[in-house]
């Protein structure tokens, strides 16, 4: 059985692997991510059969990795390890596999273990989602593998039939999210000008007017230039003037 | 009162029932006063009871405030994975662990030396430099403060405690944690500064305002008009601003 281990303190990812070594010394055991992201990407990379992810890790947190995981459609099990995190373990009584409070006890571990490895393969595992802070990068699981872009890079997103493209300088993603969700979730960052487009507002360079009185903005970093619908002008004015 | 009673029975009744009805009434009135004695010591414990709960409650709240259980945990496990690594520095982290410890719950303690808060800082750097490893550098630069001055306790400690919570430990590559000491005029200076996490989650920490406005009051109890506390932040930087007059007596 192969095993990752995601931690952002050496010391933790370190302790781990030793119970777990010690729990059964033919694991395959990799203990190197040190972040969400590269849990994720070595998730991918490796398909391990289960996961230890901290909760609080930097650049993408443990919950959110894991859901990626499960977009991603990958058969890891995740078991979610966190030092004490009240909101986090609420959403674990509902949803996920199991969690280990550190410092982990090796025969809680030892269950822990079991309990991955008599779960039917069919048995549908709902992962936690109440992710109650925006996501930091946003991920594509795409037949080039996965494409990962930084939230504050993106300038904007466009609705397309099913599917929402964000778009940063130099790529662009498409994303299962609905426009709504998203709005919601970066609206410190991201705001409505039409009813299929979000703007990054710190990308704003000008609004124009087209012949026909159709307004525009012009963002940095794209050619590209979005109309701003009637409706959401007002709103848009208030927002820059403050 | 008692008195009125009997002589209005007396005349009420005939005089052999006299004495009866006298006993009567004074064990009454004996179980009455007796009565409400007792209602009186209960209530009173009853409401002493209310108030040493609400006060340990508040002790309680306030140690808290102060000690983060996320750090709690996560020190204990470092240790745990220590004791096979490295027996002799967990052994010193423990003892680092308890002096921090120590130092939350005392309560009696108006002011100490900065030598003594200094010790304190050290020992809680030694624990998060075990635990988050390379991301921390720290560069301390305290020599010119007098270490006899004297401070409110645990006035410096939860300021770098914040520094590292906001700035290092959500930041993938962590940073600097800067402390200057300036001496001049009669006058302390400290400086922390902290690199400004670029990742957004670490705005999304809770800010531990409480910890900061205790502190702010503590000083400006100790030193009325002469001390202040301010912090700033510009797009990479976040900073904490301590001052305080050099006082080496208990005011």
């Amino acid at each position: 059985m192969n095993v990752l281990i995601a931690d952002d303190e050496p010391l933790a990812r370190q302790r781990l692997k030793r119970l777990v070594e010690e729990i059964d010394p033919t694991f395959k055991v990799y203990s190197d991510a040190e972040n969400g992201l590269q849990a994720l990407q070595q998730c991918i990379e490796l398909q391990p059969h289960i996961a230890f992810f901290d909760i609080r890790m930097p650049k993408m947190d443990g919950l959110h990795a894991a859901a990626e995981i499960r977009n991603a459609k990958l058969k890891t099990h995740i078991i979610f390890v966190t030092a004490y995190d009240e909101y986090a373990l609420e959403a674990f009584n509902k949803n996920a596999i199991d969690y280990l409070l550190k410092p982990v006890k090796k025969e809680r571990l030892k269950q822990s273990i079991e309990k991955v490895a008599t779960i039917n393969e069919q048995q549908q595992i709902n992962l936690p989602s109440p992710l109650k802070r925006p996501r930091q990068v946003l991920c594509a699981h795409t037949h080039k593998g996965l494409e990962v872009l930084n939230v504050k890079d993106i300038i904007y997103f466009k609705a397309d039939h099913k599917y929402v493209q964000a778009s940063t300088t130099d790529s662009a993603i498409l994303l299962v999210d609905s426009l709504k969700a998203l709005e919601t979730e970066f609206s410190d960052v991201f705001f409505r000008i039409h009813r299929n487009a979000l703007i990054n507002v710190s990308a704003i360079k000008a609004i124009s007017k087209t012949a026909d009185g159709q307004s525009e903005i012009h963002l940095h970093g794209t050619k590209e230039t979005l109309a701003i619908s009637q409706r959401h002008q007002p709103a848009l004015n208030k927002r820059l003037r403050t | 009162m008692a008195y009125h009673l009997t002589t209005a029975s007396a005349r009420a009744f005939p005089t052999h029932e006299l004495g009866n009805i006298n006993i009567y009434l004074r064990n009454t009135g004996i179980s009455i006063i007796f009565s409400a004695v007792l209602l009186r010591f209960l209530y009173i414990q009853f409401q002493w009871r209310k108030q040493t709960k609400a006060e340990a409650e508040a002790k309680l709240d306030a140690l808290q405030a102060r000690i983060r259980p996320h750090f709690l945990f996560n020190s204990l496990n470092t240790i745990a994975s220590l004791t096979r690594i490295d027996p002799p520095l967990a052994e010193s982290l423990t003892e680092d662990l308890s002096e921090l410890f120590r130092a939350n719950m005392q309560t009696s303690a108006r002011l100490v030396a900065f030598k003594d808060e200094l010790s304190l800082v050290r020992q809680y750097l030694n624990i998060e430099q075990s635990r988050l490893g390379k991301r921390l550098s720290i560069n301390m630069a305290l020599s010119d403060i007098p270490q006899d001055a004297l401070i409110p306790p645990l006035s410096i400690q939860p300021l770098i405690e914040n520094a590292i919570y906001h700035g290092i430990e959500p930041s993938e590559h962590g940073g600097e944690l800067a402390i200057t000491g300036d001496f001049d005029n009669n006058k302390i200076t400290l400086t922390i500064k902290n690199p400004m996490s670029p990742d957004p989650s670490a705005s999304s920490r809770p800010s531990n305002h409480i910890a900061i406005e205790n502190i702010r009051l503590r000083m400006q109890s100790c030193f009325p008009e002469r001390s202040s506390l301010s912090i700033s932040s510009s797009e990479l930087e976040f900073q904490t601003l301590l001052k305080f007059p050099y006082q080496t007596s208990q005011p």
